[in-house]
């Protein structure tokens, strides 16, 4: 942190505020947030829990409240510079969490990253890879309650020296089928949270954060009204294309991504997952898990 | 390279790029180059291969012949259609796009997200100029011809070839200005927008035109004039300066500011000279000919109700912000935006030394600041 930003992060220290997140390790992004209240700081900590380090941040995320009555506006501001000014105090949280993700993307070089979810199985890391909507955060959230580890529902790491799954374990976007998983947020946050459904990893089952696991299942999900669950094995450079896909950052360093996301399909078994429930696909899944953790004729 | 056809003449000698991210699994071949992922079956995995620049399609045809033990027209035929798409895929090297670079000549093109300036992407703007802005380029499309000319003669050393893209890209700034102003009744208002939004409105031709210019302005290369660009508005009375949070509705601010004697400057931001204390309204950076401006008053046009802050320099004398107020509030309340395009450094370097040298205020007692201000006059 230069001195520019030794300053800033001193001098936004003396904002009030209602209350703070201790100091979180979102990938790269090394982060404190601050909010106005202090019964949405203790709800973030606890989102955010697995992600807690010790220290000081060099970053803060401010969610603020500016003016009064009709002219109360909420604010987001990454240190100085503002994300968004919304009347709407759950416009201003969903942009706070968004950024934090973001910024986790943006500020994270070393590893390989792709939009997906991940769970781990005994040390064998299950990703989940596909568009938004495509069901990864619900049925990582499935996998999770059936004893999987949990990794990630958002953004799955790859170091490229060893090859594992890093682990990104911020809380869980839960909707469809398992939107009742998310615990009732505290009283008094409603108007932050708006329709947003989300568990802290332990509110899905406790003690479910995982540590790094190496891939070895990559599975593609879609879901499809009605569809009985169909799983279809993919051709490795098939795979690899639609993880590339998924892959940020391949514009800045798309050998080296290409390179990672490679040995990652060569170490996985990959498959096309079609389904129109979420029991149906945790099934299959769990089941190819089994399978490959037990190869048939072993 | 024009795909089709070139690839039928046996003698070419077709080049894959090799400048892209590319790995082979099982025979297939996986490729990414701009922003695209293509997957390439084994056959065209392997004319990608094959193709280096010295071997001809001829050559390529026979040897996959050999190895295949397949008859050379089935082949040649699979040969063809693979260099063909390959090339339509922009995976073989050729002549650069006849386009490419023209918009790298004139700078970087300023230009939001393409489909968020809806407004001025619905308009037909018949008039379109392109503005060399420090290192930026800047569109701006208007509907008179008048206003094109004028804007043209006052930023005559600004003008730049229009970029090719410009052409199809929404302009970043637009005039609205009325040629034939009504001959009874109030005349109509002129308006600048930028995307979606109003940011400055008048009944009189030259105000909005020199607040274009105003708004270009802050896009330049501020650093060497020693200005940090802080988010928000500049008003004045006196001889002197608040910059105040931006209020949700500027224009209604400006009516709620001029009823406490302060005129509030058509600027998007306060370009700050932190060093001297002062804030610069106007164009700083751009060599303008204002008297060409100006010239587009007519006689009659009206003077608005609520007139804009002069051009010049102003001394700080508050920051003005809504409740909570504190000299660190004012570091977020008047922090850079995301996506401005700006320097966020240098405004944030302006900020710290700001709080540091001038109060903060209540954005809602300018009564109280008014007072301050003819104390301070005399």
């Amino acid at each position: 942190m230069g001195d520019r930003g030794t300053e800033l992060r001193s001098r936004l220290d003396e904002v009030p505020s209602g209350g703070a997140t201790p100091r979180l390790a979102l990938l790269g992004f090394d982060v404190v947030m601050r909010v106005p209240d202090p019964t949405l700081a203790a709800y973030l900590t606890e989102l955010y829990a697995p992600l807690r380090v010790p220290g000081v941040a060099t970053s803060v995320l401010t969610l603020s409240q500016r003016g009064s009555g009709d002219d109360t506006r909420y604010a987001v501001h990454l240190d100085a510079t503002r994300v968004v000014t919304t009347p709407a105090p759950s416009v201003a949280f969903h942009y706070l969490l968004w950024e934090a993700n973001r910024q986790a993307i943006d500020r994270t070089r070393g590893s390989v990253l792709v939009h997906a979810a991940a769970a781990a199985a005994d040390g064998m890391a299950v990703v989940l890879a596909g568009p938004m909507g495509a069901g990864k955060s619900t049925l990582v959230a499935a996998l999770v309650q059936s004893g999987l580890g949990y990794l990630t529902d958002e953004v799955v790491a790859l170091d490229p020296v060893s090859g594992e799954v890093l682990p990104y374990p911020k809380y869980l976007s839960l909707g469809g089928a398992l939107a009742g998983l998310a615990p009732a947020p505290p009283s008094g946050i409603g108007p932050f949270l708006g329709d947003q459904q989300l568990a802290a990893p332990d509110a899905i089952r406790p003690g479910a954060a995982s540590g790094p696991a190496r891939p070895g299942l990559v599975a593609f999900p879609r879901y499809e009204r009605g569809a009985t669950a169909q799983v279809e094995p993919l051709r490795p450079a098939e795979a690899l294309s639609m993880l590339a896909q998924h892959a940020f950052h391949i514009e800045e360093d798309g050998p080296r991504t290409l390179e990672v996301l490679a040995r990652t399909v060569e170490a996985s078994a990959c498959f096309r997952l079609v389904s129109g429930d979420v029991e149906g696909a945790t099934a299959a899944l769990l089941r190819l898990v089994g399978s490959v953790r037990t190869p048939v004729g072993s | 390279m024009k795909a089709t056809g070139v690839a039928r003449s046996g003698e070419t000698t077709p080049l894959a790029r090799r400048d892209l991210a590319a790995v082979t699994l099982d025979g297939e071949t996986v490729i990414h180059t701009h922003g695209r992922v293509h997957l390439l079956d084994p056959v065209a995995s392997l004319v990608w291969r094959l193709c280096d620049g010295r071997a001809s399609v001829d050559e390529i045809t026979r040897d996959l012949a050999a190895a295949f033990d397949v008859p050379d027209p089935t082949v040649r035929e699979d040969v063809v259609a693979a260099v063909e798409q390959l090339a339509a895929l922009g995976l073989m090297a050729g002549p650069p796009p006849d386009r490419a670079g023209a918009v790298e000549r004139s700078g970087r093109l300023l230009a939001d997200p393409p489909g968020s300036c809806p407004s001025c992407a619905e308009r037909p703007w018949v008039h379109r100029a392109a503005f060399r802005i420090g290192n930026r380029t800047v569109t701006v499309g208007t509907n008179s011809r008048r206003a094109d000319e004028v804007l043209r003669a006052a930023l005559a050393r600004h003008l730049v070839p229009m970029p090719d893209q410009g052409l199809m890209m929404p302009p970043f700034f637009a005039l609205d200005v009325h040629d034939h102003p009504a001959a009874v009744g109030s005349q109509p208002l002129h308006l600048l927008t930028r995307g979606a939004d109003l940011v400055a409105r008048s009944r009189r031709p030259s105000r909005v035109v020199r607040a274009l210019v105003a708004h270009l302005a802050t896009y330049g290369d501020l650093g060497p004039l020693g200005l940090g660009a802080v988010s928000g508005l500049v008003a004045g009375r006196d001889g002197q300066a608040i910059i105040v949070e931006p209020p949700g509705d500027r224009f209604r601010f400006g009516h709620v500011a001029a009823r406490a004697g302060f005129a509030v400057a058509d600027m998007p931001v306060a370009l700050v000279d932190a060093g001297r204390g002062e804030v610069l309204v106007g164009a700083p950076g751009l060599d303008v000919d204002a008297t060409a401006i100006d010239a587009l008053d007519e006689e009659s046009s009206e003077r608005d109700p609520v007139e804009p802050l002069p051009w010049g320099r102003y001394r700080i004398a508050a920051l003005a912000l809504a409740p909570p107020v504190s000299a660190a509030a004012a570091l977020l309340a008047l922090g850079p935006v995301v996506g401005d395009h700006r320097d966020h450094e240098r405004a944030v370097d302006a900020l710290l030394a700001l709080v540091d040298s001038v109060p903060v205020a209540d954005r809602d007692d300018l009564d109280a600041l008014a007072a301050g201000f003819a104390d301070r006059a005399r």
